[in-house]
């Protein structure tokens, strides 16, 4: 029974010393994920009753780089994480919204305009045999219209990069 | 015994969480400056002609009800004015008498009495932010002073953010 016992030890501390070496690899493979972004143009100055009026667009806004440490899948989701107001109202994250201008080295990608909101939306769900790949994403604002103080208004955006 | 099977279901479930998703984040402040805007504008003008066609058209005056419709738009609380440009008409010539632009009244469409123009703004309406929308009634009673001819005169509104 004490033989048994022991080798029985034995083989669960192989076990795992081998399941610490995967939970290492895995934490490796992690810290090769990463997004880095970069804000071009993302001020609005809304100084006539046309730019108030009309939908605004910064032209690559955001540049979005992504690398991958697993290339086969990954996405990219953004929220408007917080909001704040000099004159108190702050206003609705879905008047931002984002859309892909150009990626590099071209993917196939999503093209569609993407309303922000508070909660991750779905800008990318990549499947590519590419590691690094650049984003690059206009910044659409809605028509402002009349019933906003004049003021300074902040967005704050959060982009995430998740791979399964 | 247990307690190895315990560290090794343990270490499974790290495992599983630590390959569940694997992500990496970045943010960045837009920020948005807005600035006063107004803007006022005739949605209508159909009312801006009289034409005196009788004595009692002169006895009594003419007016025309909704005779222009204007639109507000304006991201602060606002005041419109109106005024005319000139003190006169422009008309026929002298020995013609000038006609004063306070033959011409204006109200809010609705309202109780006229007030009659001249080259110093009176209040006529306010209203908070948004796009708003009024109408104004005329009222011409020249009398019977003037030369038969035509008579114009500009009127000017001034919308203005409080």
């Amino acid at each position: 029974m004490c033989y048994t016992g022991i080798r029985t030890n034995r083989l669960l501390a192989r076990n795992i010393l081998m399941l610490l070496f995967c939970t290492s690899a895995v934490h490796a493979q992690n810290s090769q994920n990463n997004i880095t972004l970069t804000a071009l143009n993302t001020g609005f100055i809304l100084n006539s009753v046309a730019s108030i009026e009309t939908q605004q667009t910064r032209a690559n806004a955001f540049q979005i780089a992504v690398n991958s440490r697993n290339s086969a899948n990954f996405s990219i989701r953004a929220r408007v994480s917080s909001s704040t107001s000099s004159t108190g109202t702050p206003f609705p994250a879905s008047m931002l919204a984002l859309r892909l201008n150009t990626t590099n080295p071209p993917v196939t990608a999503n093209l569609n305009t993407i309303t922000l909101s508070t909660t991750d939306q779905l800008l990318q769900q990549i499947t590519s045999t590419k590691n690094n790949i650049t984003f690059n994403y206009d910044l659409l604002l809605a028509p402002v219209g009349y019933s906003y103080a004049p003021g300074n208004y902040n967005f704050t955006i959060l982009f995430t990069m998740t791979q399964p | 015994m247990k307690k190895m099977t315990l560290i090794t279901a343990a270490l499974f479930a790290t495992i599983i969480a630590a390959n569940a998703q694997s992500s990496a984040q970045a943010s960045q402040t837009v920020t948005l400056n807005l600035q006063n805007s107004i803007d006022i504008a005739f949605t209508a003008a159909t009312g801006t002609d009289f034409t005196f066609t009788n004595t009692g058209d002169y006895q009594n005056g003419l007016t025309n009800l909704n005779a222009s419709s204007l639109q507000v738009k304006s991201n602060r609380p606002w005041a419109v004015t109106v005024g005319s440009a000139s003190a006169n008409f422009n008309g026929p010539a002298a020995p013609s008498p000038a006609m004063p632009s306070s033959v011409l009244g204006v109200r809010l469409n609705g309202g109780s009495s006229f007030g009659a123009l001249s080259t110093s703004a009176q209040s006529l309406t306010s209203g908070d932010r948004g796009v708003s929308s009024f109408s104004v009634d005329y009222n011409a009673n020249p009398g019977f002073s003037y030369d038969a001819g035509t008579y114009t005169l500009s009127v000017i509104y001034t919308a203005t953010q409080q």
